[in-house]
């Protein structure tokens, strides 16, 4: 998978986080190509939500850098920084809805900021990005208080959604979400990944979505990454990972796979 | 591109067989698109009629706004359209029609008026039925844990006593000396005209023992505790502890209202005590320096004026604020619903409406001692 013809979205060279004495990253590299859906997953604790954190400059790491699109994101200046978050949408674990603000603005928000559309436009484009996420247009006026949890990570899909990103990043975006809905997710991201060329990074512990959507997968471990295709992973050598692909649940899901979904399998 | 032209984005071949896009045709150029665009709509549709190819794989960029335009300029793709097999995806991929939100209905001024009235009217009345039901449901709980007194939790009891009484004495402290300074400066003014320097001591001691060192020290405390009070106990409840502990067959109310309430009742009238002290502690400084009274004239005076019942008529207060600022603050924390924006706006609540009832109470024990006379 590390052909030269790939072009690399994000690069994270040499990353190193620490939290006073306790080391989360030390050295850690991962590389992330266009089109490409790439599954992060490890224990609890072991860093991903902080990898990711950092990955959106919202943490500043101890040591290491991390380039997206050729830009290292701790010395853009401002505006340099803000042009680079246009480009990608994030689907935080709760959703992050911004309480004040009913759904439908949720979405029009970023649309408000960032263009001049006008209000009818705006709505229209929001209204479209809810019904991509899976959200009836009755929702558009509830305040996200009211909506369930697979309500809120649609919604929370749709603002991340709103400017086109090339990137997106999401975090354990079908936890929480009943089989059917986690199942509709996946697809959803498969068809916007091929219709909209989008790059994704989804932090997961559903090993549906592991197996049915990501290109590779990105183990943390050691705090460092061991990263490969679903084939390389269950092949591995190294015990943790050995542990992982080869639980009891992961068998289950395998072999459902096998049986019902062979032909959607990517070879 | 704040100067884009209709060229940048779209070219039409002299003899008008051939429309071709050009460009970025994404979200952030859509309002330069539009612009451009809007004017020639009607030739543009025309164009796309009578063109026998449309050619948009020339476009740089496209996504779902971009398509959108596309398809509202020249109708939905057929076999004359050339575009590239991605292109061709987002375009079948946008809905046909957009989904139409029901418009809300816009009532007429005058009965949304009156309608606005009567639901506050509803909201108010609500509110006092809940709150009334609230106290008579802490009493009984205070009742029942007092009558068994194994069920009281006394390091919940002893935490909220140390945060709302002991972590307040400097402030409360600060603001009694300020009060007594106050009062103190305003009294020397006016009795010195008439030579009635040392009626400041009895003016000072005597507002400070009935007024100001009980109602003072509540109105801090409402807003100093009250809002904790309002905020932890919402947070919990959004947070579905209270849920929890219900689950598990414990009362909220006895766990997180009683021990706050037995609490200020213990802390505010010890607080008015110490308010009491720094207050006339304070009265003695500023008659020494404003009015050369020494600190033994002063204790000779004040124990003239100063008398039990007047001590008294402050300490039977103190209590009463404190079951008032408890019962609001927490009535309000529990009522939290929905959003942590929620959170904000009923803390709010909760001080505004605890430091008004405080007034509004101390004003009826005004009338009630000058009615007994005393």
């Amino acid at each position: 998978m590390t052909g030269t013809s790939k072009r690399a979205v994000i690069e994270v060279r040499n990353l190193t986080n620490a939290f006073g004495e306790n080391t989360v990253h030390e050295n850690l590299n991962l590389t992330l190509y266009q089109d490409e859906i790439l599954g992060i997953i490890g224990g609890s604790g072991s860093g991903k939500s902080v990898l990711l954190r950092t990955m959106l400059g919202l943490h500043r790491p101890s040591a290491g850098e991390v380039c997206i699109d050729g830009h290292n994101l701790h010395e853009l200046d401002a505006a340099a920084a803000r042009e680079l978050e246009k480009t990608w949408g994030v689907l935080f674990q709760d959703g992050a809805l911004f309480s004040g603000l009913s759904t439908l603005d949720n979405v029009a928000f970023p649309l408000r900021e960032y263009t001049q559309l006008d209000d009818g436009a705006i709505e229209n484009i929001a209204l479209f990005k809810l019904q991509t996420a899976g959200l009836e247009p009755d929702v558009a006026d509830r305040l996200p208080s009211s909506l369930s949890g697979g309500m809120i990570k649609r919604a929370g899909l749709a603002r991340a959604l709103a400017l086109d990103p090339k990137i997106l990043f999401l975090d354990e975006p079908t936890a929480g979400l009943d089989p059917l809905a986690a199942a509709a997710f996946d697809d959803l991201l498969l068809e916007l990944r091929h219709i909209l060329g989008l790059t994704v990074i989804i932090i997961t512990h559903d090993l549906d979505t592991l197996v049915r959507v990501c290109d590779r997968i990105a183990m943390i471990i050691d705090k460092k990454i061991i990263s490969g295709t679903l084939a390389e992973m269950m092949a591995s050598d190294h015990s943790e990972v050995r542990e992982y692909f080869h639980g009891t649940r992961m068998h289950a899901v395998e072999t459902l796979h096998a049986q019902t979904q062979a032909p959607a399998l990517k070879g | 591109m704040s100067d884009a032209t209709a060229q940048d984005f779209i070219r039409i071949d002299p003899d008008g067989q051939t429309i071709s896009l050009h460009g970025p045709w994404t979200v952030f150029e859509a309002d330069n698109l539009r612009r451009v665009l809007r004017p020639q709509k009607q030739q543009l549709q025309k164009a796309a009629g009578d063109a026998r190819a449309i050619d948009i794989s020339a476009v740089t960029q496209l996504d779902t706004v971009g398509a959108w335009l596309i398809r509202n300029y020249f109708g939905t793709q057929n076999d004359r359209w050339q575009m590239t097999e991605r292109q061709k995806a987002l375009l079948e991929f946008l809905p046909t029609d957009l989904p139409r939100r029901q418009a809300v209905s816009r009532k007429d001024r005058l009965p949304q008026m009156i309608d606005d009235i009567g639901q506050k009217t509803i909201d108010i009345l609500q509110f006092l039925y809940g709150i009334i039901a609230f106290m008579g449901l802490i009493c009984t709980r205070l009742a029942a844990n007092l009558i068994r007194p194994s069920q009281l939790r006394p390091a919940s009891i002893t935490r909220h006593i140390f945060e709302t009484g002991i972590a307040a004495l400097p402030i409360i402290g600060l603001l009694a000396f300020l009060m007594s300074m106050v009062v103190s400066y305003q009294g020397a003014m006016q009795l010195q005209k008439f030579g009635a320097d040392i009626f400041t001591i009895d003016l000072t001691v005597i507002s400070m023992l009935r007024e100001m060192a009980p109602l003072v020290t509540a109105i801090m405390v409402a807003g100093r505790s009250g809002s904790a009070f309002a905020a932890e106990i919402g947070v919990m409840r959004l947070r579905k502890e209270t849920d929890a502990l219900e689950a598990m067959g414990l009362d909220p109310i006895s766990l997180l209202v009683v021990p706050r309430l037995i609490a200020l009742l213990i802390t505010l009238p010890l607080l008015t005590f110490f308010a009491d002290i720094v207050g006339m502690t304070g009265g003695a400084i500023m008659a020494w320096s404003l009015l050369d009274i020494s600190p033994t004239q002063y204790i000779d005076r004040v124990s003239e004026v100063a008398t039990v019942t007047m001590y008294l008529v402050g300490m039977v207060k103190a209590p009463v604020f404190a079951f008032v600022i408890a019962v609001i603050c927490t009535y309000h924390g529990m009522n939290v619903t929905g959003s942590a924006e929620s959170v904000g706006r009923v803390t709010t609540i909760a001080v505004v409406q605890s430091i008004f009832m405080v007034i509004f109470v101390d004003a009826a024990f005004s009338i009630l001692f000058a009615e007994i006379g005393i």
